[in-house]
Order: structure tokens, then sequence, then C-alpha cells
């Protein structure tokens, strides 16, 4: 991965992280707000509920009050007190005061609980009630289950005795818990409260019944169990805004519960301020990762620019380009690193001239030392012989000719050796431009094979033994035959003197990946790391005679054909030069 | 004295206005309805027209009859005679109050109290026998029958809700028209009632729901069937298994009035009693009460009377001027 896009993902992504992480924390905090004002909101509702139970206990209790202090409960009183009492005259009595003061439910009650008068069961006068009454008559208010034709139905109550003389009789007044009741806390609360009841398990609202509602089933479960208020969340459809958070208060009496209040506050408005907030937040965050995103890719760029010249410079300075210069303007870091490359890349150029001048003098040196020794060598026999004529002709004039003659034999041969080492140095100073034209390599090896082939098999020289591995065809390349089969030449000489023993020449021909390479290998006594590393060096020999300019021009060779060429080998493993030139493209 | 006796004494003129629930059925006395469970209360009968002529008739609404100069017997006192038909019992109560009545029906319940209000009321003889009528295939239905005979309570239902005003009885001819009547068993036993409703199937139950007399009567039944193990279940339809009907004895003469309603024609009391006995079984019908029919009257309303049977005596109707 680039560094500049390494940089931009490392930003992109602290950007991304930081927006994420403030979006979270404002998710969090925003929904506990929520909680907390749902909760508030919850609480206000129990609390108008609480007021509105404690009115209706309130109106119940005074309408009651009212009947127990009307003439005619006064007269059943007074009946009630009687040896033989004969309420028939007041059975209609109880729905006269229900209707009278808007109570829903109305029983005048003999002490045993017994029916005088009942407004809503005016036939069952003498039996006993069946109100859920028990043992709370002492009390003021209470909740009550009140059986109906329709089923059981839960009111607010409230008792008052009326006591005239030793008898008392008992009025009982209730109103029904329902959806009229449901309808008043949804009007004052504007919340959606449902109802209930455990005699027949069914739910109404102010609109009515409801069945029982699945989604309220583990609410209901829970207070059916602990007797105690509860609260749940229900999403009554797929959308999460209509879901309501519903608490359940229970209605006991005593130790039975009648049913419940389910108090529903819609979370419809909660729900879509937090999709508001979300989706608020996820604009915001994306267009903060956005901006981060390129915003870090602007920083990226303004940082990565003087990398990238830096790298550039770098890799026009690998290039062989030593004049690259990197222009960094700023002064930091980055700016320093530009300036030391800089400075660096001057004074690799430096170190070049010195070295190349350092090894222009060595190699002026080497070939005046090369010279020295090349023409010391025939010149010391020259002396030699011309001293040896002049001391005959001075001391042995009768064997003058034959010395002489001897002698100029002599300065002959050292002269012809003169004039050979005088032409390889001309030869290589002179070497032409080669001359370029289709060549099949493989063919080119064979003709310089049989060059050879009476020189492997002559008696009196110790054998090599050629092995020769060709490709048949893709080894078409543009050479100078002759120059090229000159450096072949010089190659398989080179060979044949390193296997002074005799050996294995190994010549081979293939063609890869658009390169025609040719190898000449030999099995003698291999070149150390250092020989290979300076085998090409002009004069550089491992010969005990030798100009060191026969690989020096291989090379030059090998070079003016756009080639390059290597050497590989271990000492006492041979060595195996591998010239690589490229193949023609119209072959 | 004179003076009282000249206030008292009858005057010609006047219009009485009579309010009714039910119907004036015809102003024939031979027509009386073929199925008598069916007529209940709805039809009054005029027996007679006597003295007055029709002058204007609403069915179902309306009445207006005038005196006759030329009546055989003398012209009536009353002028006119206008009868409202199919008035409910709470718009009868408002007219009398208003005065836009002069005579209107007053239910039982209601008896005590107008009397204590100082209302005058004159009440007929018992003259309306309130039954259960069982109907249908059931096979326990005798059973039923006989069961809820023994559970209904009916002291208390004349006690309270009939404010003891007609007769127990266990007969559909009056005690006083028959002389039989208490030979038919009206006692409450509850434990027998168990015994033979035990398990039974619940039964449809059906009465006038127009009626004030009949709702309460059978809501306390219902109470007392409940008691008993028997469940009656209100039902609207053409054919329940029970009735709460009302039976109209629409004669004087027992026998007479026993073949009307249905039963075989018997000379003597003997006679009578196993003809009604076989009517009530052979119908299923369990008699309850017999009632009578009380009306509320103006202060000026004057000698109104109702025959044994109901019908009324317009002829002697005279009204007391109020003013001085």
């Amino acid at each position: 991965m680039m560094f500049r896009t390494r940089l931009l993902a490392v930003s992109s992504l602290t950007a991304a992280g930081a927006v994420a992480l403030v979006s979270g924390v404002v998710s969090v905090a925003a929904r506990r707000a929520f909680d907390r004002i749902a909760t508030e909101r919850r609480k206000a509702v129990v609390d108008q509920f609480q007021r509105e139970v404690d009115w209706q206990y309130g109106d119940v209790e005074y309408k009651v009050q009212r009947v127990a202090a009307s003439d005619a409960v006064l007269q059943i009183a007074i009946e009630a007190n009687k040896p033989e009492p004969d309420f028939s005259a007041f059975v209609g009595e109880a729905r006269t005061q229900a209707d009278a003061q808007a109570l829903e439910f109305l029983d005048i009650l003999q002490p045993d609980l017994t029916i005088i008068s009942s407004a809503s069961e005016q036939a069952r006068f003498g039996y006993p009630s069946d109100w859920l009454i028990g043992d709370v008559v002492v009390m003021k208010h209470f909740l009550i289950r009140i059986p109906t034709n329709v089923g059981y139905v839960v009111a607010f109550a409230a008792v008052r005795p009326v006591s005239v003389g030793d008898k008392s009789i008992l009025v009982v007044g209730a109103r029904q818990l329902d959806s009229g009741f449901l309808a008043l806390i949804s009007h004052t609360s504007g919340a959606h409260p449902m109802l209930w009841l455990a005699d027949g398990n069914q739910v109404v609202d102010a609109w009515g019944d409801v069945g029982e509602p699945p989604k309220l089933a583990a609410l209901i479960d829970t207070v059916r169990h602990t007797h105690r208020e509860a609260s749940a969340t229900v999403q009554w459809k797929a959308d999460p805004a209509s879901a309501d958070s519903v608490v359940a208060l229970p209605l006991v009496h005593g130790d039975n519960l009648l049913g419940a209040l389910l108090v529903g506050t819609s979370l419809r408005e909660q729900v879509l301020l937090e999709r508001s907030i979300l989706w608020t937040g996820v604009g915001v965050a994306g267009g903060g990762i956005l901006l981060g995103v390129l915003m870090g890719y602007w920083t990226t760029l303004r940082v990565t620019r003087p990398v990238a010249q830096l790298v550039s410079g770098v890799q026009s300075v690998a290039g062989g380009d030593w004049s690259a210069r990197v222009h960094v303007q700023s002064r930091d870091e980055i700016g320093e690193l530009a300036a030391a490359f800089n400075k660096m890349t001057e004074q690799l150029i430096e170190q070049r001239d010195r070295a190349i001048q350092a090894e222009r003098v060595a190699a002026w040196r080497e070939l005046a030392r090369r010279l020295a020794h090349e023409l010391k060598n025939p010149l010391f026999p020259l002396q030699i012989t011309i001293e040896n004529l002049q001391r005959a002709r001075a001391q042995h004039p009768e064997d003058f000719d034959e010395i002489f003659r001897e002698s100029t034999t002599t300065l002959l041969a050292e002269l012809g050796n003169l004039k050979t080492i005088v032409g390889q140095f001309s030869d290589f100073a002179k070497m032409p431009q080669p001359e370029l034209q289709a060549v099949n390599a493989s063919a080119l090896v064979r003709e310089v094979l049989k060059l050879f082939e009476a020189q492997f098999q002559a008696e009196g020289r110790p054998r090599i033994q050629p092995v020769v591995e060709l490709a048949e065809s893709g080894v078409e390349i543009s050479a100078d035959p002759l120059q090229l089969s000159r450096a072949l030449r010089n190659l398989v000489l080179n060979a044949m003197d390193a296997m002074p023993e005799g050996g294995t020449l190994r010549l081979r021909t293939e063609s890869a990946d658009g390169m025609v390479r040719i190898e000449v290998g030999d099995s003698g006594q291999g070149l150390s790391e250092e020989e290979c590393a300076r085998l090409f060096t002009p004069y550089y020999t491992t010969k005990r005679h030798g100009t060191g300019l026969g690989l020096a021009i291989v090379q030059s060779v090998v070079s003016d054909h756009h080639g390059r060429i290597s050497v590989s080998g271990e000492p006492g493993r041979g060595a195996t030069f591998t010239i690589e030139l490229p193949a023609r493209r119209d072959a | 004295m004179a003076s009282l006796d000249a206030a008292r004494r009858p005057r010609y003129g006047g219009t009485l206005r009579i309010d009714v629930s039910g119907t004036i059925r015809s102003l024939d006395a031979a027509d009386v309805p073929s199925d008598p469970l069916n007529a209940a209360m709805k039809e009054n009968i005029l027996r007679e027209v006597g003295p007055f002529r029709v002058t204007a008739w609403e069915p179902m609404k309306m009445v207006v009859l005038e005196a006759s100069e030329q009546a055989p017997g003398g012209r009536p006192y009353l002028d006119r005679v206008e009868i409202q038909m199919g008035r409910a019992a709470r718009d009868q109560a408002l007219d009398f109050e208003l005065g836009k009545a002069d005579v209107a029906e007053l239910p039982l319940a209601e008896l005590r109290r107008a009397q204590q209000n100082g209302v005058r009321v004159s009440a007929s003889q018992p003259y309306l026998v309130v039954a259960l009528a069982f109907a249908g295939s059931r096979a326990d239905l005798d059973r039923m029958r006989q069961a809820l005979a023994l559970a209904i309570d009916r002291p208390a239902i004349h006690n309270v809700l009939l404010q003891k005003q007609g007769d127990i009885s266990g007969a559909l001819l009056p005690q006083w028209l028959s002389g039989y009547a208490f030979l038919f068993p009206v006692a409450r036993d509850l434990n027998t009632a168990k015994e033979l409703a035990a398990s039974a199937a619940p039964l449809s139950f059906a009465w006038d729901r127009q009626s004030p007399l009949l709702r309460p009567i059978a809501e306390r039944i219902m109470v007392n069937a409940a008691e008993a193990g028997i469940t009656l279940r209100p039902a609207a339809g053409p054919e329940p298994d029970v009735r709460l009907a009302i039976l109209r004895i629409a004669s004087e003469d027992p026998a007479e009035a026993l073949t009307l309603l249905g039963g075989k024609p018997a000379a003597d009391p003997l006679k009578m009693y196993e003809a009604e006995r076989e009517l009530v079984d052979s119908r299923r019908l369990v008699p309850l009460f017999q009632l009578p029919v009380v009306y509320e009257l103006a202060p000026n309303v004057n000698s109104w009377t109702t025959g044994a049977t109901g019908d009324w005596r317009l002829e002697d109707v005279w009204l007391e001027s109020t003013k001085p």
C-alpha cells in the first residue's frame, strides 16, 4: 500500500472514528434524555390517573352520602327497625336514587347484605348481594367487582351505613371503571388508557373492546403474578413509531386482583425525534466523514507531495540521473529530508567524479604498468641480445656472424611480440561500431565452435569435450556477426585457458522473455566472488600472461549490441559467462 | 249539606280524556281474541258503545266518542270521550300530571306511591292472568315446566313488584270467578326444583319488552330460576321455550270464560276444574297471578267503574266542574 494511500486511510479512519464516537455519545445522551423524559411523562400520567381515581372516589362518596341522607333511605332505615319490616314499597328506590345521583350502581342493603333495593338488578331484592364487598364495608371507598349481564365489571365504590335505632342499613354506590373513565383519562392526559379485567381476560379502551392483544400478554402476566405496577414498551405495528410505553397499574381489592389499568403513552414523538436526530446524526456524521476524507486527502497531498518528489528524486538517482534535485520549500522534517537528499546527491556526484578520476588515474597507472610490463618483457631480451652482439663483436669476432644471425632472429621475434602487444592495445582502442544484421545465435555459436574443433581434438593438448545445447528457434538477434563471433571466440579461448588440464566446454543458447541468452561455461578452476566482480575491468586478468583486454573487449561488444554479460562461478567449480541480447522483433 | 249535595249531583257535559297503553280492538262485545295468549293487554274492550256514537277513529292511535241524544236509556252525562291508544306508561303519567288525561293506567309498582300522594285510583277485579307458557319440542319441557313452577317465589313478586295487588294463583280462572282456584298449587319448593332441573340445558325466555308490568316479573323469575339452577336466557325470537304472557278473562261466566280461554265446555264446578286442569297441562301453562287493571283518576272524574272483566261503564261517568 502506498504511503499516500495509507496516510489517507489513517486520516479518514481517524476522522470517521471521531465522528462516529461523537455521534454515538450524542445518541446515547439523547436516548438517556428521552428515557428520562419518558419516565417523567409516565409518572405524570400515573399521577394524573391517581388524581382521576381520587376524584372518582370522592364523587362516588359524595353521591352515596347524598343518597344515604335522603328521606327515602331514612324511611327504609326506619322500616328496617320495625319488628316485621316490609321493604316492598322501596324496591324501586335504589333506581330512583341512582338516576338522581347519576350512579351506575346503587344497592340498599340490610346489615346481612341482603338486597332491599338494587338499581342495577331490581329483581334481586331479598337475595344477598353478590358484589365483592366482603369486609370492606367499613372502608370509605374501594374498588369493587360487580357482576352484570355481560360479565363482571370493576367499579369505584363507596359505602355508607344509615343508622336509625338499633338496626342500620347500608347504601353502596359504584361507578363503573369503563370506557368513559378511560376516555376521561385519555382526554385529560393525552395517554391511551386501557383496562384489563381479570374476569374474562379482556382489554378495553376508550373506544371499546380490544380483545386481548397478545402484545400486552407479558405485561399482564407480570401484573397478574406480582400484583405490582409494571411497565413495558409495546410496539403495535411494524413501525417503531407505533410503540407505546405502557404502565400497568394493578386494580386490587384485598388480595384479589380485579384487573389492571394499562396506561399507554405514545412514543411516537420520541421515536420520530430520535429518528430525526439519528438521521441528522447520520447526515452530520456522513458529512463529517466526507469532509474528513477530503481534508485528509488534501492534507495527504500536502504531506506526501514532497515525499513523492523525494521518491521521484531517489528513483532518478537510482536510474542514473544523479543530477536529480528535490524542490521542497517547507522547513519541517520533510524539508530537511529533501535538503539532505539534495546534499546527498551532490556528494554522490562529487564522489562519483572523484571515483571516476581515481579510476581513470588507476586505469592509466594500470595501463602504464601493463605497458611497462608488456614492453619490458621483450625489451629485456632485446637489450641482452644487443649487448651479446656488442660483446661478441668485441670479444669473439669469429663467432659474430653466427651470434648475429641468432641474435637478429631473437630480436625479430621479440619485436613481433612488441608488435602484437601494440596491436591488441590498438584494437581495443579502435573498437568499431557494430553493423547489425539478422543473426542466428545458435548458428553463430556453431561457427565459432568449428574454429576450435581441431584444437579440442589436437594431439598433445589437453582434451576438451564440448557440450552443446542450442535452441533451434527464437534465437534470432540483430548483431554484427564479426564482432559477436570475436567476442564468443574470446570467451571460448578464455574457457580453454581456464582448463589447462582439459575439461568440459558448455555452449548453450535459449530464448526467454524477449532476450536471447548465450552461455559459455567451463569446468575449470572457477572464480572467486571478487574475481567475478572485477573480471570485466580492462587490463584485469587472472592469467600469468594476459593483457586483461579480452573480456573487456567482450563486454564492449555486448554493450554495443544493447546486451549485458555476467559471469558466475565458484572456485573449483568452473565459470559460466552469460550473454543476454535482445531478440530480434521480426524474428 | 244542601250545597254539598248539589255539588255532588251528576252534571252533564264535558270531555273525558282517557290514556291507555293498548288499543281498542273492537266495539263489538262478541268479538274476542281467538288466541288469548297473544291478545294480552294490548287490547282494551269497550264492550258497549251504549249511548255514545263513534265520531272519529284512528286505528292504533285515537278514538272519539260523542254522546247520542237519541240513546235508548237517555243521553249520557259526558258530551265527549277521547281515548288515546298506545301510550307508554311514562307518557300516560306525564299526560295525567299535566292534566292532559283524566284517566290513565297506573303501573302496579306505582300504586303505593300514587296512593301516598293522594291520587285517586280505581282497580278492577283481577281479570288478567299472568302465566308462563311453554312451547317447543324439548323432551324435558314438562319437567322444566314443573321445575320452574316450583322455583318461582310468587309471594315475593306479589308483595314487592305487584304491590300486593291481585292474587297469587296457580289457576287460570280467578278464585272469585271459579271458587276452586286454591286447589292449584302455588307453593315454592326450591329443592325439588333443583332436582328436576339438574343438568338441564338453558331455556330461551321471552316477554313483551314494552310492558312495564311484565319486565320486572320476568327479571325476578330469572333470578328465582337461577337460584334453582335453571338458566333462562332472554330471547327475542318468535318461538321461545318459555314465554311470560298475560291472558284475559273475557267473561263473567266461569264456564264461558274457560271456554274462551280454550278449555272444554263444562257444566258443573268439578267438570270445570278438570277442564281447566287439562287446559293448563295441554297448553303447558304455569299460571302465576291474577291481576287487576288500575287506573288513576283525575279529581273531577266521578262514577268511574269497570266491569268484572275490565270493561268500562262510560255511561255512568260524569265530570265535576273545576270552576267554583
